[in-house]
């Protein structure tokens, strides 16, 4: 005879919420909604399948052990995953020898524009990242899109753009500096997450 | 300016740092001298760690990206390792909710005294095994761990000299661009040489609204070089704004040429050579606008104090 309890589950409760339970039905859920995102992102940033494929790998890792740490009042699921696999891929680069810079990566204006669903959909702020991002000086637009997206070196930037490195750093400070401050000016008068 | 203050309620240029080091990491990623640097400043100011940059970055990373199928191999590697997670985090505590099934139990027909003997040998049987399987797991734990601190520490040393060769190429670039101005014909060489040729463009600059300022502009498209004569332009503080030179095409192209980045350092007559970023085909104008230090890849043109046309744009 089976025996089972059934307790209340609240209705607002995310999926990393539960991840941090310890609720294994929440990893397949975790999986379903954003291993694809996760996938996308790491293979971008990714010298080739094999390091991606390694990458997503330690960036699942990171989201097991630190889903505890995810708050609904601060951004939403995707916004916190891709902040965790944004920073393993950014410390990946710089311990790997093999530099994103010296693989053959084609800046193309619509390189972010290929076949598939927009990670848009995923997160309300991203949206509004897109808004503000056009309110944004060019050049700061210019230098996070390359810096951000492409994860382009400070370097590289510098060579691409003809521009001083120094003016890369204040483009790319200045730029994430406005956009969190609009971002959060949204957050305050109501826009929701 | 606030000098220094160890009181974390006032600001201080700590804090200014503080937030480069925060957007830095968020968009680049930190050197280990910048990472222990912002964890010190972090630490005096007594300020709580602040994701605010992190999260602004991922939502512009959200706002460009494509989602894109994870092959089925990796899904499935991924479903089995979060498992695993799972397996060690408990799922107890007050107040959480979670369903829970438990298994139904069939009575043995042995007698429990057995049962009971059967159940404490196996659990010794499979302890020592553990143990045994644990201590060497630690041993060899301890090896890999050691030979993977040397890697790290290997790393960190190339990553060192790699920015120490960056900043040498920096300044060694620098030294370059000094030596070959100084070697380079000026702008009032070029202006001369061009100025009196018949098959060049010299062309008037027009003052712009309540812009003060005249002059002429040569510009020879065959060899890609010009200079511009500037009369009574305002003297510019390179600290807060420069000159940048713009050569708007006449095949209609969307962005103009950048033309190069210059001061005016005195009243009067000045001579600037032109520096086209790119090729410059046919212009049908060139614009001077006022914009931030070392110029901007495209201009907002709020600030155009002069335009100098060709004879069939006037």
């Amino acid at each position: 005879m089976t025996a089972q309890r059934k307790k209340r589950i609240p209705v607002t409760e995310s999926v990393l919420q539960r991840v941090a339970r310890g609720d294994a039905a929440a990893v397949d859920e975790c999986l379903s909604q954003f291993g694809d995102l996760v996938w996308s992102i790491a293979r971008r940033l990714s010298p080739d399948n094999a390091d991606a494929e390694d990458a997503t790998q330690e960036i699942f890792l990171e989201i097991w052990k630190n889903a505890g740490k995810y708050n609904p009042d601060l951004s939403s699921e995707a916004t916190f995953i891709t902040m965790i696999a944004r920073r393993r891929l950014i410390d990946r680069h710089r311990k790997s020898s093999r530099r994103l810079d010296t693989v053959s990566i084609e800046f193309n204006q619509d390189s972010a524009h290929e076949v598939g669903k927009d990670f848009v959909e995923l997160a309300e702020e991203a949206s509004k990242a897109r808004q503000c991002l056009e309110q944004l000086k060019p050049d700061e637009k210019k230098v996070l899109e390359l810096s951000i997206f492409h994860q382009l070196s400070q370097t590289k930037i510098s060579e691409l753009l003809s521009i001083p490195l120094g003016t890369v750093k204040t483009h790319a400070r200045r730029g994430i500096t406005r956009l969190r401050d609009m971002l959060s000016l949204e957050a305050v008068s109501g826009g929701a997450r | 300016m606030n000098s220094h203050s160890s009181n974390p309620t006032e600001s201080s240029p700590n804090d200014e740092r503080i937030n480069e080091l925060l957007a830095d990491q968020a968009v680049f990623g930190l050197s280990s001298d910048e990472a222990h640097e912002l964890a010190r400043l972090m630490n005096n100011r007594k300020r709580q760690n602040d994701e605010s940059f992190d999260r602004a970055a991922a939502a512009i990373d959200l706002s460009m990206g494509k989602v894109d199928p994870m092959p089925e191999t990796l899904s499935q590697k991924l479903r089995e390792q979060g498992l695993v997670a799972m397996k060690g985090s408990s799922s107890e505590s007050s107040g959480e909710l979670v369903n829970e099934s438990y298994g139904s139990v069939t009575p043995s027909e042995r007698p429990n005294r057995v049962n009971e003997i059967i159940a404490w040998a196996t659990a010794i049987a499979i302890g020592f095994v553990a143990l045994w399987v644990w201590t060497d797991a630690r041993a060899t734990n301890g090896k890999l761990n050691n030979q993977l601190a040397k890697l790290n520490d290997r790393l960190d040393s190339l990553s060192k000299d790699q920015t120490a060769l960056s900043e040498v190429k920096e300044r060694l670039t620098a030294e370059n661009q000094a030596l070959l101005a100084q070697i380079a014909p000026n702008g009032e060489e070029i202006y001369r040489t061009l100025a009196n040729r018949g098959d060049v463009i010299r062309w008037d600059w027009s003052a712009v609204k309540d812009s003060k300022g005249s002059g002429d502009i040569v510009w020879d498209e065959e060899s890609q070089t010009g200079a511009m004569r500037l009369v009574n332009l305002e003297v510019n503080d390179p600290n807060t704004s420069q000159y940048q030179l713009w050569i708007i095409e006449a095949n209609g192209r969307e962005h103009p040429v950048d033309g190069g980045v210059f001061n005016v350092e005195k009243d009067g007559e000045v001579y600037v050579p032109i520096d086209a970023k790119l090729f410059a085909s046919t212009p049908a104008a060139f614009a001077i606008t006022k914009e931030d230090p070392n110029g901007v890849v495209v201009s907002d043109k709020n600030d155009l104090p002069l335009l100098a046309q060709g004879p069939a744009n006037e």
